[in-house]
């Protein structure tokens, strides 16, 4: 091995397993209920995010300087089953350099926010341990060269996200919520397992660096091209319900429960973007039907009109945040759909880098209109009298936008509903059976309710 | 389903005015009386502190306490467990417990209950003991386990664990098998009932909806589109709402457009709409004000909001129609029985129509029984039996003898509990501070003072002035309302609106602004129109950041760069803040101001010369505040007059740090215009024929101490006439020593300052603090408020009283035969002072019940106030980081007067006489001629006696403070002599 690969080698592992050995550290701690103290827990989170960044970064020059594209590192022994290939190998190229980059930048920034901000929370533990699970996940997927390895860190991005919306625990809406978020996830997870299963039947393997060095025109060759459309529509579904796009937009005002920090650097930055972030990594495989192509940049358009016009109606700062995101990722999704590489990648970075920002700084909503107004010498800066004129179409337009475009209200009437009515049928079903079979009579069921 | 079922007990008049029947008359008198109830907060922005419970200060504090809880289903107390911890870590005395519990209970004290033990014993033995929980499946476990555990290891076991098991089970069965009565209170709203039985919450459907709806209805200024049909009210708007859409709604408000469609006749009442939920729901005339009551607090703070906007629509831009609180209650009542129908439909797979609905609930209501609970009394009794040595006699004890244990038990009930340990708490705080006051060794006879200052009464400005005085004793300090009696609305340099600038009571009448001297015109305008452009230019970006074109355009072109400025201020909040400040138009001094305070018009108002007092008017104000602190005679050279504001980012909550006294805004203005009206001429003479003889040479300047970055500022430095600015540099070197220590002494809370910090790195520290977005507690604010003493500063001075005191400066020798100094003063320091108090009080003993809960996941909404994340109530109260070091005791306050002119004074006041004989405050006097206090005990003032601990002496308020961090007991600090130690150790 040339003295490159080595030192390559060792900044890959430096940038994948700082986070990676943090949170296990962090998961055993807490599982053994061992109480850290708080300015450890910060220096440890910090120290490793630092380590990993410098990786990334040292890893970036070399590349630089040796004027590399792309390097893969397979830190384990793959699984190999006659034609199929199980790996967990990571892939390096400008692509996942800046996401990683980027990541890592922000959560070590919000490393420093969360320490203070934190500071005598009951959950400061809690937080950190979550928030190192996330780092470690959101390194993986960014990282990821194969569809096990996104597999994982998309899972670990998943969890940490949902029990961190789920974080103020006490409360019902904050559990109601994380549930929320959690189910939608799950359909994310289910798709990229669909994803990953096609793939593999097509391909034989889950490398993306077959999918992205074949590029567009090679994979048209492949004879399972078919397959590979399939696998590309369940990874734009997978993406569409990380990224909050129509019609899973719902979630995204709902994931505002947790603590500011977390609130900014999931749904301001990071796990918003990763939908995105794996279509423009996967890009060939959605360019390869140009139907596909044109969902895509119709549903980010879809998204962005929708969102756009919902923002309006939003009354507090953090929904009108989200709906702000949501419009710049619907974008970026429409970017990415039109086949552009570079653009989206500079959306993404820079909309992640202000909307964190805007979103540390929403707590200061009312100095700031304040001394706007003050200075200004108006109320409702905000408002915009020329868009709303009191007519019939306005006043729908205002009550689409108020309820959110009804999309929660759609999702439970035709999917959720129908799914427990059929588990509620099926329970009512079971107990009138379990009352012939008993022979009794009279029987209250489990809830209380005497029927 | 027809609103107007009962339109034919209506009648109609020529106008078409609808008369009100009687039940209508009754809702009405529901609603408004409820809607006292609800929080009393007003837009955040201007945050005023008040007594959650001001409509119970017509009862007894305990009562009043009893009656909140059962209606607002909070804490009223500290936990038990709180409690205890409170007497392990010393800040309860069992001593005091005791003497507590015998005065509460009387001649009954000694009453034999059983076995030789009195109900003294019994109840003392409970707070001995802390009550054992445990859940009925948890205690049979527990004793079916260790009779299983006797019959494997019989052998073995000893007597003692054999005899312990039959003694518990033995207490468990003999309460059990008492009939004690247990409160039987059944939920009022079918809310309760429904998650009771079936796990689901109705609230979950309609709250979402209707929080949603709320935010948009009252907005004022965060949406950037309007609710339609908003100025017509709230049904109107709702109706308008649901029907244009109606597909969006959730499934389980399918019915709501047909019902909303029937509510736009002319003729509509929103009463209407109320009356038939309650008959469709089945509520019984007697029990409608309860169930309205709990209806309207099932979401408090909006509803609140929504009574605050009605009531003082003065205080938003956008008000909202006057009956907006009833076509509230009629839309939550609307969708509450909307959503208990489906709840009932999926639970048991039946339509509910009207009449049945009522039929099933009120079977449901029926049926609901709560369970009595038998065993923690059974724990209590096993764990007296325990401690009292009841143990060999108990297989003796009769039922009736168990009932008797069942009855004491059942009377000494946790609140009664928790109201002893209340009291005894505040008894250990109260003894220490009245003790060092009334032994503090007389002040040695000095010099008189080269300097005055005047501060806020706030107890935040207590270690400033005991660190003005150990710095430089040429300082005489005094404490007045920080308003120092000039209300006023107030516009300042480069501002568009007046602010009032006075106790929310007041509503000022007089308008003052600031301007720019008249040679500086120029600078003025070209920094207004710097700031302005500034300002829009930032909004645009801010707005077009969030739109889809201008948005791609800025977060793909330059977005990243906002990375530079974020990892800035998170990282190094303090230098960015420097740099920020380097670059913000309105820091630089590019010229000097004035107030324009003279009015030349007659009648007051906020424009060209109708703004500002007449010459008569400052006149007053000038000598009511004079005489009011005591200062109408040796008065000094430089006397400094310091209002004060706070400064801190991000930071929702802000305005609960600024002066309580200026309706929660920095107090500045008035401090500069009332230095500037005692500084005139021609009030001088005017005061001077009064009685009030100001000597020429006396110079009054007004300044701003920041009780955050523990900084001070001057107004009007340029009118300092040169003879006194060598005066006043020695001055301002002594203020600024007194700043550094003062911020050190601060530093002893924060627990990310270590304790050994040096003088400049605190004053670094607190600084830092108020530049951190990432901070949520940039300071304390009011917390550990405990004491307000009203008197001269020669009774508090050299006593460290840990910032937990308002001093308000009075000199009851000079106050006249009818003590109008001492009424007008305790007029608005009683009802301000108890209102911070108590406001903490709550917050901190519900944090999430009275306070609004742990400030990190706060979301601003609507221009108004915080939710908890995406949909919450609205949150009232103070967050859990302000209140979390406050000890919940209730104000003490101690008055420099006798005992008959301070009865005399409550007699005239019916307000403050509830607040004092009632308990919200407790109050002692402090004899004007000699080291004795009385205390208020129900209606008459009994001696207070001193205890024995000796008041410890130390050299300098560094010396006691330095190195802990919890509350501290007050000792005397002795004059000087080793004041200047902090300089040298501290600064290491």
């Amino acid at each position: 091995m040339s003295r490159l690969e080595t030192s390559l080698d060792f900044f890959a592992s430096m940038g994948i397993f700082s986070p990676i050995a943090l949170a296990c550290f962090f998961v055993l701690a807490f599982i053994l209920h061992i109480k850290l103290p708080e300015k450890f827990i910060a220096l440890v989170v910090q120290l490793s995010v630092f380590i990993s960044l410098s990786g990334i970064v040292s890893l970036g020059t070399l590349f630089l300087y040796n004027k590399l594209n792309k390097f893969e590192y397979e830190p384990f022994p793959t699984f190999h089953l006659e034609s199929f290939h199980f790996d967990f190998q990571f892939y390096f190229d400008w692509l996942s350099l800046s996401f990683a980059t980027l990541a890592l930048s922000l959560c070590f920034v919000i490393a420093f926010f969360s320490q203070r901000y934190m500071h005598g929370e009951p959950g400061y533990q809690r937080f950190f341990v979550l928030y190192s699970i996330f780092v470690s996940g959101i390194v993986i997927a960014s990282l990821a060269g194969t569809i096990e390895a996104l597999f994982v860190g998309w899972e670990m991005v998943g969890l940490s996200s949902s029990l961190l919306v789920a974080f103020f625990h006490e409360r019902i809406m904050p559990t109601r919520n994380g549930l929320h978020l959690w189910v939608i996830y799950r359909i994310s997870d289910a798709a990229l397992f669909g994803a990953s299963y096609l793939l593999h039947h097509a391909l034989g393997e889950g490398f993306f660096k077959i999918i992205i060095e074949q590029g567009k025109d090679g994979l048209v060759n492949e004879a399972s091209s078919a397959i590979l459309i399939g696998a590309g529509a369940l990874i734009f579904m997978a993406a569409s319900c990380k990224s909050a796009l129509f019609p899973f937009s719902g979630w995204l005002p709902r994931a505002m429960e947790g603590p500011t920090p977390s609130s900014a650097i999931f749904y301001g930055a990071l796990s918003i973007h990763l939908g995105a972030f794996l279509l423009l990594r996967l890009n060939p495989i959605i360019q390869l039907s140009p139907t596909l192509a044109w969902v895509v940049v119709f549903m980010g358009l879809l998204t962005a009109l929708f969102s756009g016009i919902i923002a309006n109606a939003q009354t507090d700062i953090k929904s009108i945040l989200a709906y702000a995101t949501l419009t710049q990722v619907g974008m970026i999704v429409a970017e990415i759909g039109f086949g552009f590489e570079i653009l989206p990648l500079m959306h993404i970075i820079g909309h992640a880098s202000l909307r964190t920002y805007q979103f540390l700084r929403a707590p200061s909503s009312f100095q700031y209109y304040k001394s706007l107004e003050d200075s200004l010498g108006k109320t409702d800066l905000n408002k915009n009298s020329t868009t709303i004129i009191p007519s019939y179409f306005s006043l729908v337009l205002y009550s689409f936008a108020l309820n959110r475009g009804g999309m929660d209200s759609m999702l439970e009437r035709f999917i959720a509903r129908p799914f427990l009515m059929v588990f509620k049928f099926a329970d009512i079903i079971e107990k009138k059976w379990l009352l012939i079979l008993n022979g009794t009579q009279k029987v209250t069921s489990s809830d209380g309710v005497t029927k | 389903m027809n609103l107007h079922s009962n339109t034919t007990h209506n009648q109609t008049n020529h106008e078409g005015i609808n008369l009100l029947n009687d039940d209508q008359l009754l809702l009405n008198k529901i609603i408004s009386v409820s809607a006292h109830l609800l929080p009393a907060q007003g837009p955040i922005t201007t945050f005023v502190h008040h007594n959650p419970l001001h409509l119970f200060e017509n009862k007894l504090f305990h009562q009043g306490l009893i009656e909140a809880g059962q209606i607002f289903g909070t804490q009223m107390y500290l936990s038990e467990e709180r409690y205890h911890q409170e007497l392990s870590k010393g800040r309860i005395l069992f001593s005091d417990v005791e003497e507590i519990l015998k005065n509460l209970l009387g001649s009954s004290a000694n009453e034999i209950i059983i076995e030789q033990s009195s109900r003294f014993d019994i109840c003392l033995s409970m707070l001995r003991n802390l009550p054992v929980t445990a859940s009925e499946n948890e205690s049979r476990w527990f004793i079916a386990n260790s009779k299983l555990l006797d019959k494997l290891v019989r052998p073995d076991a000893t007597d003692d664990k054999k005899n312990l098991n039959l003694l518990l089970e033995s207490c468990l069965l003999g309460i059990a098998k008492t009939e004690i009565k247990q409160d039987q209170t059944k939920p009022e709203r079918f809310r309760d009932l429904i998650l009771d039985v079936t796990g689901q919450d109705t609230d979950l459907l309609v709250n979402e909806l209707l929080v949603r709806f709320c935010g948009a209805f009252l907005d004022q200024g965060f949406a950037i589109w309007e609710l339609p049909y908003r100025k017509e009210g709230f049904i109107s708007a709702f109706r308008n709402f649901c029907l244009s859409n109606p597909s969006l709604l959730g499934s389980w408000a399918k019915t709501l457009p047909n019902i909303l469609k029937q509510t736009s006749d002319t003729n509509f009442n929103p009463l209407d709409l109320i009356q038939d939920s309650l008959l469709v729901l089945g509520i019984d005339k007697k029990d409608w004000e309860p169930f309205i009551t709990q209806s309207l607090l099932a979401i408090r703070g909006w509803a609140g909001m929504i009574h605050q906007i009605v009531t003082r629509p003065d205080k938003v831009p956008h008000p909202v129609a006057s009956d907006c609180l009833t076509e509230f209650l009629a839309i939550r009542l609307l969708l509450d029985r909307l959503a208990i129908k489906k709840v009932f439909k999926e639970y048991s797979f039946t339509y509910a129509t009207k009449d049945t609905l009522k039929h099933e609930l009120k079977k449901l209501k029926e049926s609901h029984v709560k369970k009595a609970d038998l065993i923690s009394p059974g724990l209590e009794a096993f764990s007296l039996a325990m401690d009292l040595g009841w143990d060999n006699k108990i297989k003796s004890f009769s039922s009736l003898d168990w009932t008797k244990i069942a009855l004491e038990i059942e009377s000494f009930s946790n609140m009664e509990r928790r109201r002893v340990f209340h009291l005894a708490y505040e008894k250990f705080l109260y003894r220490q501070a009245i003790d060092s006051i009334l032994t503090r060794p007389a002040l040695p006879t000095k010099e008189p003072p080269t300097y005055q200052a005047v501060f806020c009464i706030d107890e935040r400005e207590e270690s400033f002035r005991r660190h003005l005085e150990e710095v430089d004793p040429s300082f005489e300090t005094l404490g007045a309302a920080g308003f120092f009696n000039t209300p006023m609305y107030f516009k300042g340099e480069h501002e568009f609106f007046y602010t009032p600038l006075c106790p929310i009571i007041i509503t000022p009448a007089h308008w003052v602004e600031e301007i720019p001297e008249e040679e500086f015109i120029k600078a003025y305008r070209s920094q207004a129109t710097v700031i302005r452009t500034m300002q829009m230019a930032s909004h645009r970006l801010h707005i077009g950041s969030r739109g889809s074109f201008w948005g791609v355009l800025l977060s793909a072109g330059v977005g990243a760069l906002t990375s530079i400025p974020m990892a800035l201020t998170i990282l190094f909040p303090r230098l960015s803040a420097k740099i920020k400040n380097y670059f913000t138009p309105s820091n630089s001094n590019t010229h000097a101001t004035r107030l324009k305070l003279e009015r030349f018009n007659e009648t007051p108002g906020p424009e060209g010369n109708h703004i500002g007092f007449s010459l008569s008017e400052m006149a007053t104000m000038g000598e009511r505040f004079l005489r009011d602190t005591g200062l109408t005679k040796n008065f000094c050279q430089l006397i400094f007059i310091f209002g004060h504001g706070s400064t801190s980012v991000n930071n929702p909550h802000q305005s609960a740090y600024d002066c309580g006294a200026c309706g929660g805004s920095p107090g500045g203005a008035n401090a500069r215009a009332l230095s500037q009206i005692l500084n005139d001429k021609r009030v001088r003479v005017i005061l001077f024929n009064n009685g009030i003889s100001i000597p020429d040479e006396t110079f009054f300047l007004g300044g701003l101490s920041n009780t955050s970055k523990n900084l001070i500022s001057f107004f009007d430095k340029q009118l300092l006439p040169q003879s006194h600015s060598l005066a006043f540099e020695k001055a301002k070197t002594s203020l600024q020593a007194a700043c550094k220590r003062n911020a050190h002494e601060r530093c002893r809370r924060f627990y990310s300052a270590p304790l050994d910090i040096s003088l400049n790195d605190a004053h670094r520290h607190v600084e830092g603090r108020t530049a951190d977005l990432a901070q949520p507690r940039p300071e304390l604010g009011h917390a550990t408020n405990a004491f307000c003493i009203v008197g001269r500063r020669q009774r508090t001075k050299g006593i460290f009283l840990d910032r937990r005191a308002f001093l308000v400066s009075y000199d009851p020798t000079q106050d006249n035969a009818n003590n109008d100094i001492l009424n007008r003063i305790l007029n608005a320091a009683m009802p301000v002072c108890s209102g911070i108090n108590l406001e903490f009080f709550f917050s901190q003993i519900d944090p999430s019940g009275w306070g609004c809960g742990t400030k990190l996941p706060h979301n601003p909404t609507s221009y108004l106030g915080v939710m908890d994340g995406a949909a919450s109530d609205l949150r009232t109260g103070l967050p859990w980081q302000v209140v979390e070091i406050h000890e919940a005791v209730r104000l003490l306050f101690l008055i420099e007067t006798t005992a008959e002119i301070m009865l005399k004074i409550l007699d005239r006041c019916p307000p403050l006489a509830n607040l004092c004989y009632n308990g919200w405050i407790n109050l002692a006097i402090l004899d004007p001629d000699s080291a004795k206090a009385q205390i208020l005990k129900g209606k008459t003032f009994v001696p207070y006696s001193l205890s024995e601990n000796k008041v410890p002496t130390f050299t300098s308020s560094f010396d006691w403070y330095q190195g802990k961090r919890g509350h501290l007991s007050y000792p005397h600090i002795s004059d000087n002599q080793g004041s200047n130690s902090i300089t040298e150790k501290a600064s290491l």
